[in-house]
């Protein structure tokens, strides 16, 4: 195993230099010229031409990228042009927060979606599995968006039940930086009352992110399902006395995962990719706000960052479903 | 995590822990916040910035730390709002109008205690000279950091290489910083401006709440005890939670639901009768300086043609606009400056929506050689909708007259970067005038003078000798009878020649909660005075 | 409706079953009035074309028909219950696993992949070990799947519980499977074609293992098999099937020394070559979505004579010793007085 996890490791270095080259040349190529926006409307052409000069940005393209690289490897990620921060600062803040809302839309995708699409399959074609049907195409079909506002009409302004937005309600203060995942933060600092309080927040914004991806995982399994009950080995285990109850939720169910496992690691993408919409809705302050301004600003240093942050979370994710995977199905595991 | 910030969470988060016991429902603790120290809290909605520096930002958003955190020598006051001493009390110019002298106000006490002096004042300016972006360029064309000196512990001269007119106008501008706080978080000489991007340095009724701001997301500030202009109101608010809301469906739930008090600025006119109906919020109306008009690239083929652009002028429906995608919500501006500054001649007509005046110019154009056949391309800004909506309403107008419009759109980064260059900028694209200083230079001399050429402000490529005298004069002289007939006589003929399509003056909307009394616009951008404020109830 | 009964009663017989596929075509009915016994310590081959319903009928023995088959008529009893009055959770509660052991045909796809062989055996062990066992634990499971292994001569047995299906060769698998179906004690065991899939070599250990495992704990064995070789060299009876029905049934010397029927003739003719066509007998099982009239044989029948596809015929007893049942018009001649109850 842990020869399995170095060697991801060390496969993810090349894929991680591809996407450095390919974000550097894709902030360069931009029609945005990072000094003139950064001087703003009051400046001359010459002082935004010395503002380039300051940035390095009149330097030829592949000495800027060799002067980023030895940046980047002494674990320097820059400097926002305009809060100043170290791009590290900003993203230390801003990326557990996505992470957090990431990993509970996962959670609640999984613990949701396996179990609707192995009930669908073994009551296939019945009513519960019409209705399961029915959920899972509306789930994708559904406009995140909108389904935001609707949860947020209902939950919040009608019922009053959960908060509207934010992490935590303004005035309650961030927890000790332990995980950066409030819940869990809270948790440690032994603060009960705010754990719940911030584990309420998170509850519109992950439905809302989770939804599609629970249909997805559903319907996977559906299939994985239908298909693993075909199997001699099914044949075999009921004929030799299982009860329909262990063979179904535990060995039916594991191979079936297999499949729906691969699928999870792909879906973390959807979950980064779509919480931008999903965190501007909410206000939650993740790394989606923090991009999009950046992009617009044509902030250069924060967009390469945070992309390259994205794809490591990416890559991680996927070691470990790999790694889960490996679990999961000891074929795996001897073919690595 | 620094001490005080653990110290802040356990003080707040037992407080918060006692008053929601294990067990209760967890929205338990909201309404306990609520009902403690919340509850006393403005909390406001509008835009933050990404950072608090006041010298390397300026913004709508960023006048709201600026006004509230610092003080300035001069701050705007009165309607229309006119540049008027703050820390300043006594100011001398020489008659030529280059040397001016300031006695800083006694007495102003930073928010860590020390007093302000002439060496702040001189700091801060200096900062402001040195830092190519924000404030500083709108300074630099006619000041050096030489030119700024303390002639006493509170008395100070600035110098300036040039007569310079809206110098005064400019003066709010300038936040005046603690220098001994800033030179000792001074790193690498970066005039602390990694430090104060989080931090504040100043004397302003206000103090940030140390370690509270999270760039775009969150800023908590605290009223100074003592601050020297005093309260106006015996109740005043004690703590602000600046608590933005990036999407527009959202924002206004949280206002209707009070989780704000205020909302930004911009909420747009489909929204206003929902807001004017919705219990417990009110709808304030802002008067605005800003303008809003299309540049036209004066020096490309056929865009260079007199008569071509009259009949851009003429096509544009002004009314429609105005009445329909803003749904009233602005008024007709005919020419560059905004029709409530003086320098805006009162009785210029500017262009109506007329289309056979169009098509005669049209016809002029074509049987001058003007290249008018050639499709030409309106630039649109990516996340502001009504530059696309002006675009549609011109393209389908000049179509009715033979003229054929594409429309492309950039980000504005994008835009900025192709006005830089005459080959590469724009044929049409659209933006607003905002304010930065109260000034007519501030709109007229900024796009029209031959300075701005190479820099969106001179996107239309305009040289005219004349206009660029007139509003050199204008800006040298520090009479202001002869300064308003230059800007009107400059007017006048930026009008006469159609250099650009001035559509309006805005009006900005906020959407208030009742409870918070007092309220008043500040004169620019988000800078309202937060000291006028009290919370009822 | 005849069934050359023996005295005692048998361990397990089935009488007239019918099952019936619902298929988007129309209902196939795929086992027609089929019949069968295995008395205690009886090895029954069950000896058929591909097709012919073999597997059906192991399938509804063991109550693992796929939710679209029915069963419209017939009886099935095993040591005096009905295995028709009973529900899948009973089925899998009490007699699968526990009295019925289980052989399935290919070793490689039949175990669970993702589970070691231990965890799967165990399973078995968890819900089935024998009331009258001193101990029922996990631990005694392991003890006794242990000794299991070590007279299925898997090499390592303690290890061996620790692995998964993919690290056994082919013929130690089914050594797996037939010690899981031995684990609880059953009294029969049904062995579905196990040794098809295997290589010559593998197969004679296989059954040579199976024979002696069959002798000392006298169990009974419902042995599939579409090979007479296997069966001449395992079995005491024989029972064959065409098209979802029981044509010939008896003592394996006199079906195979003297087989009256002329389907089963033709199989025993064509020994010991697999039956990938049927020496002289052209054509091949028709589809139980249109089975033809009559003798389900009769248009492959080279003995076919006009009555056959008149009317269905029926199994009936033959005189004399050893017992010898058959379903042929020519057996069915002497009307109903030679037909047994």
């Amino acid at each position: 195993m842990l020869a399995l996890i170095l060697r991801r490791l060390a496969l993810m270095i090349p894929v991680l230099l591809g996407l450095l080259v390919l974000v550097f040349v894709l902030t360069r190529i931009v029609p945005a010229d990072p000094a003139a926006v950064l001087a703003g409307e009051q400046a001359s052409p010459e002082q935004v031409a010395a503002i380039r000069a300051t940035l390095g940005l009149d330097r030829p393209l592949h000495v800027q990228f060799v002067r980023y690289l030895v940046q980047v490897a002494s674990g320097d990620f820059g400097t926002s042009l305009y809060t100043h921060r170290p791009v590290v600062q900003d993203l230390a803040e801003r990326m557990p927060a996505t992470i957090e809302l990431a990993l509970a839309s996962m959670l609640l995708a999984i613990l949701v979606g396996i179990p609707l699409g192995a009930v669908a399959a073994v009551r296939r074609n019945g009513w519960l599995d019409q209705i399961i049907r029915v959920f899972t195409i509306g789930g994708l079909a559904v406009a995140s968006f909108w389904m935001a506002i609707m949860l947020q009409l209902v939950f919040s302004m009608q019922l009053d039940i959960l908060p509207l937005r934010g992490r935590v309600d303004a005035g309650v203060p961030a927890p000790p930086f332990l995980t950066g995942l409030y819940v869990i933060d809270y948790l440690l600092a032994g603060n009960l009352a705010l754990a719940r309080h911030a584990l309420w927040h998170l509850v519109l914004p992950s439905v809302t992110l989770a939804l599609p991806a629970t249909a997805t995982i559903a319907r996977f399994t559906r299939s994985s399902v239908i298909e693993t009950l075909q199997k001699d080995f099914v044949a075999w285990e009921r004929a030799v006395g299982y009860p329909r109850r262990v063979m179904l939720w535990k060995y039916v169910l594991r191979n079936s995962l297999s499949a729906t496992v691969t699928q999870v690691g792909l879906l973390f993408g959807l979950f980064l990719s779509g919480s931008i919409v999903v965190e501007a809705v909410f206000g939650w302050p993740g790394l989606g706000d923090y991009l999009f301004s950046a992009i617009t600003t044509a902030d250069y240093q924060p967009v390469m960052a945070t992309t390259l942050a994205i794809g490591v979370i990416y890559a991680v994710v996927n070691i470990m479903v790999d790694l889960v995977q490996a679990r999961i199905d000891p074929r795996v595991a001897e073919q690595r | 995590m620094r001490r005080r910030d653990l110290l802040r969470y356990s003080a707040t988060a037992g407080a918060l822990g006692a008053l929601a016991p294990i067990g209760m429902p967890g929205f338990a603790v909201r309404d306990a916040q609520a009902q403690g120290a919340g509850a006393a809290a403005l909390r406001w909605g509008g835009n933050l910035s990404r950072t608090l520096d006041p010298h390397t930002v300026y913004d709508v958003p960023s006048a709201f730390t600026r006004v509230n955190l610092y003080d300035c020598l001069y701050e705007y006051a009165g309607n229309p709002p006119e540049p008027k001493p703050l820390l300043a009390t006594e100011t001398r110019s020489s008659a030529d109008g280059k040397t001016h002298d300031f006695t800083i106000r006694a007495g102003v006490k930073f928010h860590d205690g020390s007093e302000l002096t002439a060496e702040d004042v001189v700091y801060s300016f200096r900062r402001m000279l040195a830092l190519p972006q924000g404030v500083g360029p709108a300074f630099r064309p006619f000041m050096k950091a030489e030119g700024v000196t303390a002639t006493g512990r509170h008395s100070v001269r600035m110098e300036l290489q040039f007569p310079y007119a809206p110098f005064f106008a400019c003066l709010p501008m300038v936040a005046i910083m603690n220098k001994r706080l800033m030179e000792a978080n001074t790193v690498n000489n970066d005039w602390a401006a990694a430090w104060v991007a989080g931090n504040d340095a100043g004397s302003g009724p206000y103090k940030v709440v140390p370690g509270s701001f999270r760039p775009l997301d969150s800023l908590d500030m605290e009223a100074v005890d003592g601050y020297w202009r005093g309260w106006p109101h015996s109740r005043p608010i004690r703590q602000v939670l600046c608590r933005p809301v990036r999407d527009d469906a959202t924002r206004l739930l949280a206002v209707e639901k009070g989780d704000i008090d205020s909302t930004h600025s911009y909420i747009r006119p489909d929204q206003h009768e929902r807001v004017r109906r919705a219990p417990g919020l009110r709808l304030v109306e802002e008067p605005q300086l800003r303008t809003y008009l299309l540049r036209v690239h004066n020096g490309r083929d056929p865009m260079n043609n007199l008569d071509f652009r009259k009949a851009l002028s003429y096509a544009f429906p002004y009314e429609l606009f105005i009445q329909r995608v803003l749904r009233g919500t602005a008024v007709r501006s005919p020419g560059p400056l905004p029709v409530s500054l003086w320098g805006h001649p009162r009785d210029l007509q500017g262009y109506k929506h007329d289309l056979d005046a169009a098509r005669r110019h049209l016809d002029a154009a074509r049987r001058a050689g003007a290249n008018v056949t050639r499709e030409i391309t309106f630039t649109a800004l990516v996340g502001f909708d009504e530059t696309e909506q002006a675009a549609q309403l011109l393209q389908s107008e000049l179509r009715k007259i033979g003229v054929t419009m594409r429309i492309a759109k950039a980000v504005w980064a994008n835009a900025v970067q192709m006005t830089q260059r005459e080959e590469t900028s724009p044929d049409i694209w659209s933006h607003w005038g905002s304010t930065y200083y109260i000034d007519p230079d501030n709109w007229v001399g900024q796009f029209y003078s031959k300075a701005a050429l190479g820099t969106q402000r001179g996107s239309s490529w305009y040289r005219d000798d004349e206009t660029d005298g007139m509003l050199a004069a204008a800006r040298a002289t520090l009479d202001r009878a002869e300064r308003q007939r230059l800007y009107e006589a400059a007017s006048r003929r930026l009008v006469d020649q159609a250099v650009d399509v001035w559509i309006y003056n805005g009006m900005a909307y906020r959407a208030v909660r009742e409870r918070v009394k007092g309220y008043r616009p500040g004169a620019v951008g988000d800078g309202l005075d937060l000291r006028e404020l009290w919370l009822e109830g | 409706m005849s069934m050359p009964a023996p005295a005692p009663a048998p361990m397990l017989s089935v009488d007239d079953l019918s099952v019936v596929i619902d298929t988007p075509e129309g209902p196939a009915r795929v086992l027609d009035r089929a019949s069968l016994a295995v008395g205690a310590g009886e090895i029954v081959g069950l000896v058929g074309e591909s097709g012919c319903g073999k597997s059906t009928l192991v399938k509804a023995i063991l109550g693992v028909l796929p939710p679209n088959a029915r069963m419209p008529e017939g009886r099935m009893l095993f040591e005096g219950r009905d295995l028709l009055a009973l529900d899948e959770a009973a089925l899998a509660r009490e007699v699968r696993g526990r009295r019925i052991g289980f052989i399935p045909q290919d070793p490689a796809l039949a175990l669970n992949p993702m589970f070691t062989v231990g965890t799967q055996l165990l399973e078995i062990w968890r819900w089935h070990a024998p009331e009258n066992a001193p101990d029922r634990s996990r631990a005694a499971g392991r003890a006794r799947l242990i000794d299991l292994f070590r007279r299925v001569q898997i090499p390592d047995p303690e290890q061996a519980l620790a692995r998964y299906p993919h690290q056994f060769s082919g013929g130690q698998r089914q050594r797996v499977l037939i010690a899981a179906a031995l684990l609880c004690g059953p009294r029969l065991i049904v062995a579905d074609e196990p040794t098809t899939a295997l290589d010559v070599t593998t197969q004679q250990q296989i059954l040579s293992l199976l024979a002696e495992l069959a002798r000392d704990f006298a169990l009974s064995v419902l042995f599939v098999t579409h090979d007479f070789g296997v069966v001449s060299q395992l079995c005491s009876h024989v029972t064959v099937m065409y098209a979802g029905q029981t044509v010939e049934t008896g003592t394996k010397r006199a079906v195979l020394a003297a087989p009256r029927h002329p389907y089963s003739a033709a199989l025993v003719a064509c020994h010991p070559d697999r039956m990938a066509d049927l020496a002289g007998i052209p054509g091949s099982v028709p589809s139980p979505l249109a089975p033809p009239s009559g003798c389900r044989f009769h248009p492959r029948c080279p003995e076919a004579r006009p009555g056959c596809a008149a009317r269905p015929t029926r199994l009936v007893a033959l005189a004399g010793d050893p017992p010898h049942a058959l379903n042929c018009i020519m057996a069915d001649a002497p009307g109903p007085a030679g037909a047994l109850p």
